[in-house]
């Protein structure tokens, strides 16, 4: 297994020296502001998305990196695009920016592996290690997202060896990162019968999530960029008129339904595993979710791929419409994020809309209802799993 | 396929055009076939029908390109493009690219305004108590360009007027190649800039290499036996 890490490492750093996203160099902006202004000043930024906790973390890891970044470094991270692009010393910066975010995602990896018989690890670790996926929203993107999933991964391990506190704390660690893990604290809440042990796991959730906030709430901008950002409702938006100007919200409605099951279920416990993900697939199935948050569902996707080898071509089609929904954005998400060796690729136009015209957007309707529905199948395969990342086996 | 050859980038302030008030630009392109450049553009007229001239003087000066641009076709910020056949023998040769209003727009009333606008935003003069609703008044009625205060572009130089200036207008410089062209010209700079910091290059091509031969090599790796410590007692964290 160390060889596969080891193997998916080198594939990592090769291709995250010289890869850049602009999420990820206007994150690294403005957590270099953290050297010289406050937290209020960050988050004057109305670029500044995410909670505190990212943004701690990611300047934790700038001053853990400082000794082997040059001193010019701050200074490259308030210079324009271009500029930055054309920087000698870009590759230093982001291997070392990028090294903790790789790290973090073997790390998420390795766990979610120890999740599955001891026979499918090697072969699980080895799919996430060559995943398009992966090495696309980690390794080129850098997305942000690798702190929530990697601690998503320790509370199912906490939770799958009954440690019910711990899986609810780091629980609220990922949701401290961004909020969609809180989508699972309903499910993880009602997995027992016992009042008392729910109130005692949402204590242990709310102790991290409000804890690491609690700098950021008196900030007026905290509320308006971040916590009620209109990134936020995209999920809301697909609705059904119901008449009256009253609408229903399709997410609201496949969440409810969803948690209703669960509530219903036998045995809670063992069917939890699998509310880890199921939650979540809504966002993608009825909303036009970013294409850097499928990081959230890649180990649903490979439970798949590894446990229904012969429905591999839905796999094969979900992975082809996420290639086609990037192609088809703007050049930053795919061809320009080689930017820091051509810094031209920058600045290029979406290269296929001269071609397709306004097709662009019909097609890419074409490829998010082709994924909904990719989603909803593997929604329904995961439930009726036997197992679904719920063994644990000392090696 | 244009490929981009300089730019100067940096916005701290808007520096208008209009009567009495030209802009200028030099450049000294690296690559031949210069053929586009790219301004950033202020237009508080959408719709307007006033015209702005461009002109691109060589080193002889001679004007080699020259076009009418008209309010109605720019919106209120963007990138204005202008693409032109390539011009072959480019490569370290001095261009000048003068932006100014056409002839039939001149006000004379709005000159002296519109320079102290100018002085005003290159902080070489404040503005008089009281003339608030004048100056925004003649604001609304000319394009302005992005201009960045410190002179971090090092092939050329700004002008207002025959005056020049501490910083830079924002412009890019184009030069045309083919797809070959282009792949050669990028892998080439790539290969010059990273050299440039090569105790990293020299760090990461090792790392490269020890990690290759740890996944690669037949054999064992005896390297288990002395991160197994490590790993129990990471794992014990775990166990029940």
């Amino acid at each position: 297994m160390l060889r596969i890490l080891l193997a998916g490492l080198l594939i990592r750093i090769i291709i995250g020296t010289f890869t850049i996203n602009w999420d990820f160099l206007k994150v690294t902006q403005i957590t270099a502001k953290m050297a010289t202004s406050s937290l209020a000043v960050i988050y004057s930024d109305p670029l500044s998305l995410y909670p505190a906790l990212t943004y701690y973390t990611r300047y934790f890891f700038i001053i853990l990196g400082k000794p082997f970044l040059t001193d010019g470094f701050f200074q490259w991270a308030g210079k324009s695009e271009l500029t930055l692009m054309s920087d000698p010393f870009i590759f230093r910066y982001l291997f070392l920016l990028k090294l903790p975010f790789i790290l973090l995602e073997l790390a998420t990896a390795y766990v979610f592996s120890l999740l599955l018989p001891l026979k499918k690890r090697g072969v699980f670790l080895y799919s996430w290690m060559i995943s398009p996926i992966a090495i696309y929203t980690i390794a080129a993107f850098t997305n942000v997202d690798v702190f929530p999933l990697f601690f998503i991964a320790l509370s199912l391990l906490f939770f799958v060896k009954r440690r019910d506190y711990f899986s609810s704390f780091f629980l609220g660690v990922a949701s401290a990162y961004k909020f969609f893990p809180g989508l699972i604290l309903p499910f993880l809440i009602f997995s027992t019968d016992s009042m008392k042990k729910r109130v005692q796991i949402a204590f242990f959730f709310l102790l991290p999530f409000i804890g690491s906030q609690i700098p950021a709430l008196a900030i007026p901008q905290y509320w308006q960029n971040s916590l009620l950002a209109e990134a936020n409702r995209v999920i809301f938006t697909a609705t059904l008129d119901i008449g009256h100007n009253k609408l229903v919200i399709f997410f609201v409605l496949f969440f409810a339904l969803l948690f209703f099951k669960f509530i219903t279920e036998k045995n809670k416990r063992e069917m939890l595993p699998k509310y880890f993900f199921l939650p979540i697939m809504p966002v993608f199935i009825v909303s036009a979710f970013n294409v850097q948050w499928v990081y959230w569902i890649l180990p649903a996707i490979l439970f798949h791929l590894l446990y229904f080898k012969n429905q591999k071509i839905i796999n094969i089609i979900f992975h082809l419409s996420i290639l086609g929904i990037i192609l088809l954005s703007q050049t930053a998400l795919h061809i320009g994020m080689l930017s820091p060796i051509e810094p031209s690729l920058w600045t290029l136009d979406r290269p296929l809309n001269k071609y397709l015209g306004d097709n662009v957007f019909f097609l890419t309707n074409i490829f998010y209802s082709v994924i909904s529905a990719c989603l909803i199948y593997l929604s329904y395969r995961i439930y009726k799993a036997v197992d679904f990342f719920n063994s644990y086996e000392k090696a | 396929m244009r490929k981009l050859d300089l730019f100067a980038e940096t916005n701290d302030t808007r520096l208008f055009v209009g009567p009495g008030n030209t802009l200028k630009q030099t450049f000294v392109p690296q690559h031949d076939r210069l053929s586009g450049i790219r301004l950033f553009v202020f237009n508080p007229k959408l719709g307007g029908k006033s015209l702005y001239k461009l002109l691109l003087i060589d080193n002889e000066d001679r004007i080699v390109w020259q076009d009418l641009i008209s309010e109605s076709s720019l919106g209120w910020e963007m990138e204005l493009r202008t693409d032109f056949t390539p011009f072959t023998n480019s490569k370290n040769k001095k261009f000048t690219l003068l932006i100014s209003t056409d002839k039939e727009n001149n006000d004379p009333e709005n000159t002296e305004i519109l320079s102290l606008i100018n002085k005003y935003r290159l902080k070489e003069a404040a503005i008089p108590q009281g003339m608030e609703e004048t100056i925004d008044r003649v604001e609304k009625n000319y394009l302005s360009l992005a201009y960045g205060e410190k002179d971090l572009f090092a092939y050329g130089e700004a002008y207002l007027n025959e005056t020049e200036l501490n910083g830079d207008l924002v412009i890019k410089t184009y030069y045309s190649t083919n797809a070959v062209g282009f792949i050669g010209d990028s892998l080439k700079e790539f290969g010059k800039k990273i050299l440039i910091d090569r105790s990293f290059i020299i760090f990461y091509l090792l790392l490269v290499f020890i990690i290759t031969y740890l996944v690669f090599w037949k054999n064992k790796i005896r390297l288990t036996a002395s991160i197994k410590p490590w790993k129990n007692s990471l794992l014990r964290i775990f166990k029940k």
